[in-house]
């Protein structure tokens, strides 16, 4: 007895280095579960607080890039509405002004010179909103990448809300504290967004699988399935995260499945996660009937 | 014995933040990302108990994890280094130095210094690799990893150490 407590003090420094060994390989393999506490990550507000003055300070070195950016979006959007004008104009309008593009969206015209688009009447109840955010922390070296965000509850931002950016579809919402956000983005392993090819139709999911933070993998892409290198792949809208058609990126190669039953699409990004800044959360309304029906599926 | 207290808190603090706020956030290259806070770890005093080694050490390691979204992982590798220390210190020093020193260019020359430095970023950076990918399929990767780690740390090390030197 007296042997076993002299061996004990004399290497009670191993003893505190299993104790905090284990502890670091709990906080290890609890992190990767998807919902859990907002306390060691980088959206608590202690960190938070701290890195969002650093953001504030890098912005600026972004600023010159961001404006070409917007410059060239600008353009782009009134190519467009230089495109629905010359449609709306073709068409002959009845007394009750409506008319369908593409059978998704419905054209409102208020008066001779505005223009309002708005969801067709079936999908009414699909409206969001979103809520401008800054990026405060953001990794894009690793394989489980996280970032931080500067909404949180108090903005109304909750758990599994969608995150998308100027260039297309950002992440999920996976944490939440009182004044900001962790969210798992795209460049994460466990990420798996439900997207589609726009041209076909086909859909496909998200994955990424590290490295290049510009390429991922659009997986269980059927092998009928048609498409082009270069074809755009935009979100699917099954889920209850992101509406349809938000822009994730272009094909760029395919990769032969091991399962031999679906294609694994290379998907070059259009988001480009080292230069992000500015987020938008998108806040669908549930969609508790739908929630219920998968509730009682799932096995 | 205050003075050298809020030296050790005002170095814990920069260091985080440097660790946290800076290093991590800009992008150096994919491979390559120094590990400037172990240098808290091993400039600790040479009478440092080995268990308050370990506990400053699992400090830091987490304040860095907290920030990079990676809890327990730096952690971990700084209470291996934590462990190791004592020996890789008492191997580059002469057996008769009694006196407690903080482990510098000054106190231990630049050869043993570095030969001190040197194994104990590689361990910790092996460490910190091996536990963030976990899996052996990926050893050259790792390997790779860790060796430009360790370099980029080492030499950051050195070029602080020569900088503080000169003052």
């Amino acid at each position: 007895m007296r042997n076993i407590l002299d061996f004990l003090i004399k290497y009670s420094h191993w003893t505190l280095f299993v104790l905090l060994q284990l502890l670091a390989a709990i906080l290890l393999f609890r992190f990767n579960s998807f919902q859990g506490s907002v306390w060691f990550t980088s959206a608590s507000e202690v960190t938070a607080s701290v890195t969002k003055v650093a953001a504030e300070v890098t912005h600026y070195f972004g600023l010159e890039k961001m404006n070409r950016d917007l410059t060239e979006r600008n353009v782009y959007l009134m190519q467009q509405l230089e495109y629905y004008k010359e449609l709306v104009g073709e068409k002959k309008y009845d007394n009750d002004s409506l008319m369908v593009i593409q059978g998704m969206q419905t054209m409102v015209r208020t008066d001779s010179s505005v223009v309002v688009i708005k969801n067709p009447p079936t999908m009414m109840d699909r409206s969001f909103v979103v809520c401008p955010a800054r990026v405060v922390n953001i990794s894009v070296r690793r394989l489980d990448n996280y970032m931080a965000i500067d909404k949180g509850e108090s903005s109304g931002v909750r758990t599994g809300m969608g995150v998308i950016s100027g260039m297309g579809v950002v992440g999920i919402v996976c944490r939440t504290s009182e004044n900001y956000s962790l969210v798992l983005p795209v460049i994460n392993s466990g990420s798996s967004i439900s997207c589609k090819i726009a041209r076909t139709d086909y859909f496909g999911f998200l994955k990424w699988e590290g490295g290049d933070p510009l390429t991922a993998f659009m997986t269980d892409v059927p092998r009928h399935a048609e498409y082009e290198i270069g074809d755009t792949v935009v979100t699917s809208g099954h889920s209850t995260v992101f509406i349809e058609g938000i822009p994730v990126g272009t094909v760029a190669s395919k990769d032969e499945s091991d399962d031999e039953m679906s294609y694994t699409l290379e998907i070059r990004l259009f988001t480009d996660f080292g230069r992000l800044n500015d987020v938008y959360v998108m806040a669908l309304p549930p969609r508790e009937e739908l929630k219920e029906l998968e509730k009682d599926i799932k096995y | 014995m205050t003075s050298t207290w809020v030296n050790k808190i005002k170095w814990f603090v920069i260091l985080v933040l440097i660790q946290g706020v800076i290093i991590s956030q800009v992008q150096v290259s994919r491979y390559a990302v120094p590990l400037l806070y172990v240098v808290f770890i091993l400039k600790l005093p040479s009478d440092t108990g080995r268990k308050s080694l370990l506990f400053y050490s699992f400090l830091i390691g987490l304040c860095v994890d907290v920030f990079g979204n990676t809890p327990g992982l730096n952690a971990t590798a700084s209470i291996w280094l934590a462990m190791a220390r004592p020996q890789l210190l008492r191997w580059q020093t002469s057996r008769d130095a009694a006196e407690t020193f903080v482990p510098g260019i000054k106190s231990m020359r630049i050869a043993p210094y570095f030969r001190y430095v040197f194994p104990s970023v590689l361990l910790h950076s092996a460490v910190l690799n091996v536990v963030d990918a976990f899996s052996i399929s990926k050893t050259t990767d790792i390997a790779i990893a860790t060796l430009a780690d360790t370099v980029v740390t080492v030499v950051l090390i050195m070029i602080i150490e020569f900088l503080g030197r000169k003052k």
